[in-house]
């Protein structure tokens, strides 16, 4: 399979273009880490995975379309970059590429309260139906805009996309905020 | 001008343009419903995201090999140690049994006539020579008899010898184990018969003992009694 072709694997969902992309680069990596970056060989695995993760989500919010290297050069850069923060910041599960740039919440209280509304939500989105947590996916997580979302072809038009989420994040809140 | 509902949505499409992000700070300021609604959208952003990472991470934890190959070498430690146990345990039973008998017999050869030496068609006069010919003649019996009656020291060794052939073994063990505590030319060969002596009575922990005595005293035993010692 050629990158392009896997990338749209990826993002169209395919758990085994994840894993061939998963196998393929992960002694390679590894190697690379511990011997160029010296990472620990008891959490190059971890780094992996948190690399990858990267990866993936980068390719799903399409960040990777216009690639003009290859998966892995890229990969190892987001490597590169983790053994960097890595090294100011010691605890390595706490690296979040997406936070990048997003401003800090100054309150700390609100933050707090942000914490348990998270978390609630993430519950809560588990008992939504497939079609509501895929459009909620797809704007939020994968930052796609109304118009590629009508492209996919689930809907018909952009008004059908804003209403379907509009009532989809509302039925969110009802879930939420029920008692 | 925009639904607040549209701003939203370009500001979660990072589509905002100057203008339009004026209004939105505004309104972020000044509309408590508007702030309320886009905190929830990007708590949900969150949430999402975390579900997505989780889920994600769940299905490389089940692909990964290295992991199960952690599983798979500890379960081969766990077997290779159940399997050194039952070897020894094996060992220990099959030594102390049945094998201490058949290394006994590989390394017991009588000890050689150093005492009186024979010659063919010579006429046994003395009880010394009718012992010492009855014992290269491997009558035994006869042997461990005419030795139990000479008054040397040697006599001790080879009846003691002489009686590990007649499965007398306590009693041979008595006679080696006699002359063993004397110092003179016989202590080292009679240490050793009383070492095999031992392995015979199936007293591997005894003949163990004497073994590691030999292999750091002797002369004469001492290879083969450290060869024997590792068999054990």
């Amino acid at each position: 399979m050629k990158e392009d072709q896997i990338i749209d694997a990826v993002k169209n969902g395919s758990n085994d273009a994840v894993k061939t992309l998963y196998l393929e680069n992960r002694t390679g990596f590894m190697r690379f880490m511990v011997q160029k970056y010296g990472v620990p060989n008891d959490i190059v695995e971890d780094f992996y995975q948190d690399a990858f993760i990267a990866l993936v989500e980068n390719i799903r919010r399409g960040k990777l379309d216009q690639l003009k290297s290859n998966i892995s050069t890229y990969l190892f850069s987001i490597g590169k970059f983790m053994a960097f923060k890595h090294y100011k910041k010691p605890r390595l599960m706490e690296v979040d590429f997406s936070d990048l740039g997003e401003l800090l919440e100054d309150d700390s209280e609100n933050e707090e309260r942000n914490e348990a509304l998270i978390k609630l939500i993430q519950s809560k989105l588990e008992q939504m139906g497939e079609a509501c947590k895929k459009i909620l996916i797809q704007f939020y997580y994968e930052e796609k805009k109304i118009d590629q979302i009508v492209q996919l072809g689930d809907y018909a038009n952009k008004d059908v996309v804003k209403s379907q989420k509009s009532r989809c994040l509302s039925q969110l809140k009802k879930l939420v905020y029920a008692k | 001008m925009q639904s607040k509902e549209e701003l939203i949505i370009k500001y979660f499409s990072r589509q905002l343009d100057a203008e339009e992000q004026k209004i939105f700070d505004l309104w972020m300021l000044e509309d408590i419903d508007f702030k309320n609604q886009v905190e929830f959208e990007k708590a949900t952003q969150e949430a999402i995201k975390r579900n997505e990472r989780d889920d994600l991470k769940r299905f490389l934890q089940g692909l990964d090999i290295p992991k199960q190959n952690k599983t798979f070498q500890w379960i081969a430690i766990a077997a290779s140690f159940i399997g050194i146990v039952l070897i020894s345990i094996f060992s220990i039973y099959y030594y102390s049994s049945t094998d201490s008998s058949n290394l006994y017999a590989e390394y017991f050869q009588p000890y050689p006539n150093e005492v009186v030496p024979l010659v063919r068609g010579q006429v046994e006069s003395s009880t010394e020579l009718k012992a010492f010919n009855a014992y290269e003649l491997e009558n035994y019996e006869l042997s461990a008899n005419l030795f139990e009656n000479i008054k040397e020291d040697y006599a001790l060794l080879y009846a003691g010898i002489s009686n590990l052939e007649l499965n007398q073994n306590q009693k041979a063990i008595t006679q080696l184990q006699t002359l063993s505590l004397q110092n003179g030319k016989y202590q080292e060969p009679a240490e050793w018969y009383l070492a095999l002596a031992y392995l015979k009575n199936k007293e591997n922990k005894k003949a163990k003992g004497i073994l590691k005595l030999i292999v750091q005293n002797h002369q004469q035993f001492s290879e083969q009694a450290s060869e024997l010692l590792e068999r054990l």
